[in-house]
């Protein structure tokens, strides 16, 4: 037990890896303040929700429209009264405003923000309306040939693209027929919500765990030879099997890191945007449609599961980081080149793709790594992209890459543990 | 010299050159090489590249007003062609359209996507091209407005300098540009990569190696500090001097040769610059940028390295160092070098600044070395 409490030490008194942690929890903070000025037309959807439930059927709209056209007819009470003037909808009030200063100036702060808030409302009424023809007149087939003939697939994995497409078209399907895109959420297409949590902040978050992880793992791997130890410790039998150690307090190091960056970022966007009423709402909303095509879980993940999803697999990837470093450092028995072997095995992996042959379903196996995994975390759990489309990408790259590295782990080590000192 | 020799062979371990090459190689096929296998990228780039070169050809390096009425000519001609082509087209005669204005007007459908990309009409293809640059040079005025309003007063005073001195008549496209900077900042990004990595362990390898004690106790060992900076210094100039060596050569697979003594500034470029340079002046200038800041990282990678306890400390503080050569130094101090967006002198002085204060750190670091006690 105390080795491992000492292998610990050797951790927390870095203060260079405690300086990073900060350092990016720091950029992490900025990246999520950078977008506070959607803050507070975000909030008009939670109070809208809070009154009316997210789930949209005939009985919400109907409610939804009664309290547009209250608020319209409180908003064209007040115009009357300043410019004896009444309007159709709050659009053509703000263009309108929008185009006479004199007129701008008649109504107060207060009151413009008010008629902000209805116009979100009338455009989420307006969003609504175009729901049902914008999935009508969604072609998933279409886009698929577009996508292999992009890539320039051919035969055999133009087929399996074609018919995992075909896959996620039957998944939409069920996904209309449930109506989980029938409830509210923030406008994608405006807000981009989806992307700034899943993209930009998982994507950012899962690179500087990866970072960590790899610096952690490479310190203590290597720290007997980089302080002209390893003649005294890895002469006994517990001295070699230490480095099961290591293992374990760099996975547990990470695993902290991990959750201190991830937990305080992840504080402070809740803390900034509020989520209130919205966390059970279905993930593949309509909502969430953010550009050219929807937003297609595989399962009927609510906001909370998939957040929750995202939280474990981006854990676990750190983990298969630490291991991949593990080996590494088995073999280089030196921190910086560990570091730079790591750098170079991610840019190799990234290019196998490019010199795969296009005809083969090789291709799409070239794809299945951890590597591709953190640099797309908002296609997690979803059928997107031609490589990533598989209903269980997400869950193979995990379980086959987590049993090849404990296989490779062990072999490493075994091979480690009957090493010459010399 | 001996003991810089050794240094700079010490420096240029076999293991550490296979790995730079490595990362070289990796960042080439992954970013750089994209600049070089899709010049031009794509239409109507490529009709502009080549319509740039005939524009070179026949009128020289600039278009005064009477070669841009040749152009025009020269458009009427196609046109006319174009139009023969509708007439003769099943397709354009099953629409109604017989005339290259009729075929614009109904913009992008049926027709459109089947002589743009189906049979992919070269000839369409050119017209569309020289139809903006015609746009661009016969809207100059507007460019030049547009242009005044988000500038500031020394911005607008360069503005007015180029305009009175008919600048920009000069024949320059902004693909061959953008093209050349996009690959230079790849470049850039391996080579500081290169540097860091290569240098990173200058002083950290005698550290870990015990070796400080035993070389302070004598005079030429507190030297050392010293010597080895000066071989940091002469292992950078070798570094950049070879990869900007293979980098160019790749370069000169693009073809752009003919631009080289063309000016920068040009309506068809649309960016206004603090000098009246030629292409080849703006590359030089981009070297001299280069070698300046490879100098300036070296100096304070080893600096790290001297202050650093271990390899994970030197990689983790240079993890800032290369976000912040990625997003400010290489965008405003290489890159656009001599663009307008920042004020005359501010780069000049940037690179002054930062020569001078990591001068000045290793200074400090020399003196703090020199009286150092053996611990």
């Amino acid at each position: 037990m105390s080795i491992k409490v000492h292998e610990f030490k050797k951790v927390v008194t870095s203060t260079v890896i405690i300086g990073m942690i900060l350092l990016f929890i720091a950029f992490n903070l900025f990246l999520v303040f950078d977008h506070h000025y959607i803050r507070n037309e975000l909030t008009v959807l939670n109070k809208m929700v809070d009154e009316l439930g997210y789930e949209i059927n005939d009985e919400m709209l109907e409610n939804f429209q009664d309290l547009y056209r209250d608020e319209l007819k409180k908003m064209n009470e007040i115009t009357n009264d300043k410019t004896s003037k009444t309007y159709g909808d709050v659009g053509t009030f703000f263009e309108e405003v929008r185009n006479d200063y004199d007129l701008y100036n008649v109504y107060t702060h207060k009151e413009l923000d008010h008629m902000n808030q209805i116009m979100i409302m009338e455009i989420y009424l307006d969003f609504i309306k175009d729901m049902d023809h914008e999935y009508a007149s969604f072609d998933l087939l279409e886009f698929a040939e577009t996508e292999i003939s992009l890539y320039g697939l051919q035969g055999s994995a133009a087929e399996t693209a074609r018919s995992n497409y075909e896959k996620l078209g039957d998944r939409l399907n069920q996904l209309l027929d449930n109506g989980e895109h029938k409830n509210m959420f923030f406008i994608g297409q405006i807000y981009g919500m989806h992307s700034l949590l899943f993209k930009d902040i998982f994507r950012v978050v899962s690179f500087e765990i990866m970072i960590l992880v790899v610096l952690i793992t490479a310190y203590i791997m290597n720290y007997e030879f980089e302080n002209k130890t390893p003649l005294m410790v890895y002469s006994t039998r517990r001295g070699r099997n230490i480095i099961w150690d290591k293992l374990l307090v760099a996975m547990g190091s990470g695993v902290i890191a991990t959750t201190l960056i991830l937990g305080i970022t992840l504080i402070a966007y809740f803390c900034l945007f509020s989520y209130k009423g919205l966390w059970t709402v279905p993930i593949s909303n309509y909502f969430n449609w953010e550009d050219v095509f929807p937003l297609i879980s595989w399962w009927d993940m609510s906001f909370i599961q998939y957040l929750i999803c995202s939280i474990v697999l981006t854990y676990i990837c750190g983990i298969l980081f630490t291991m991949i470093t593990f080996i590494l450092s088995i073999f280089t028995k030196n921190s910086y080149i560990s570091f730079f072997a790591f750098g170079i095995l991610f840019g190799l992996i990234l290019l196998i793709p490019d010199i795969m042959p296009r005809s083969n379903n090789l291709i799409f196996l070239s794809g299945f790594t951890p590597f591709h995994l953190v640099l797309n975390p908002q296609i997690w759990f979803t059928g997107r992209g031609i490589f990533t489309i598989f209903k269980y990408y997400e869950i193979t790259i995990v379980g086959v890459w987590g049993l090849l590295l404990f296989i490779g782990g062990k072999l490493s080590a075994k091979r480690f543990i009957k090493e010459d000192i010399h | 010299m001996k003991i810089v020799l050794n240094e700079i062979k010490k420096i240029f371990e076999l293991k550490m050159i296979a790995i730079m090459l490595l990362i070289n190689f990796i960042l080439y096929f992954l970013f750089t090489s994209f600049h070089i296998n899709h010049f031009p990228n794509g239409r109507p780039e490529l009709d502009h590249y080549n319509i740039h070169l005939e524009m070179l050809e026949n009128y020289g390096r600039d278009m005064d007003e009477e070669e841009f009425a040749h152009f025009k000519e020269v458009y009427e001609n196609e046109v006319e062609r174009a139009n023969q082509y509708l007439q003769e087209d099943e397709l354009a005669r099953e629409e109604g359209i017989s005339t290259y204005e009729a075929f614009r007007s109904i913009g992008s459908d049926r027709l459109g996507s089947y002589i743009m990309f189906e049979e992919r009409v070269d000839l369409f293809w050119e017209l569309q091209a020289r139809e903006s640059l015609i746009d661009d040079y016969e809207t100059t005025d507007l460019f030049i407005e547009r242009l005044y309003e988000k500038s500031n007063e020394q911005q607008r005073q360069r503005i007015d300098e180029v305009v009175h001195e008919d600048r920009l008549s000069s024949i320059f496209p902004n693909l061959v540009f953008n093209n050349y900077t996009d690959y230079i900042g790849e470049v850039c990004l391996a080579i500081f990569l290169s540097i860091m990595f290569m240098l990173s362990p200058i002083y950290l390898r005698d550290g870990k190696n015990n070796m400080n004690d035993l070389q302070y106790t004598s005079k030429i060992g507190r030297n050392l500090f010293k010597k080895k900076a000066l071989g940091a210094i002469i292992a950078t100039f070798i570094i950049i001097t070879l990869e900007l060596g293979v980098y160019f050569l790749i370069y000169t697979k693009n073809n752009t040769g003919m631009f080289l003594n063309s000016k920068i500034i040009s309506i068809f470029h649309k960016r206004i610059f603090w000098y009246n340079l030629t292409f080849i002046q703006y590359i030089v200038l981009t070297l001299v940028g280069i070698y300046v800041m490879g100098f300036v990282i070296a100096l304070m990678v080893s600096l790290i390295s001297s202050l650093a306890p271990n390899y994970i400390a030197t990689i983790a503080i240079q993890i800032p160092l290369v976000f912040f050569t990625l997003v400010v130094f290489i965008p405003y101090l290489i890159k656009y070098i001599a663009l307008v967006n920042l004020p005359k002198y501010s780069r000049g002085i940037s690179y002054l600044g930062l020569v001078i204060v990591s001068l000045i750190l290793m200074g400090i670091r020399w003196r703090r070395e020199k009286l150092m006690d053996i611990a």
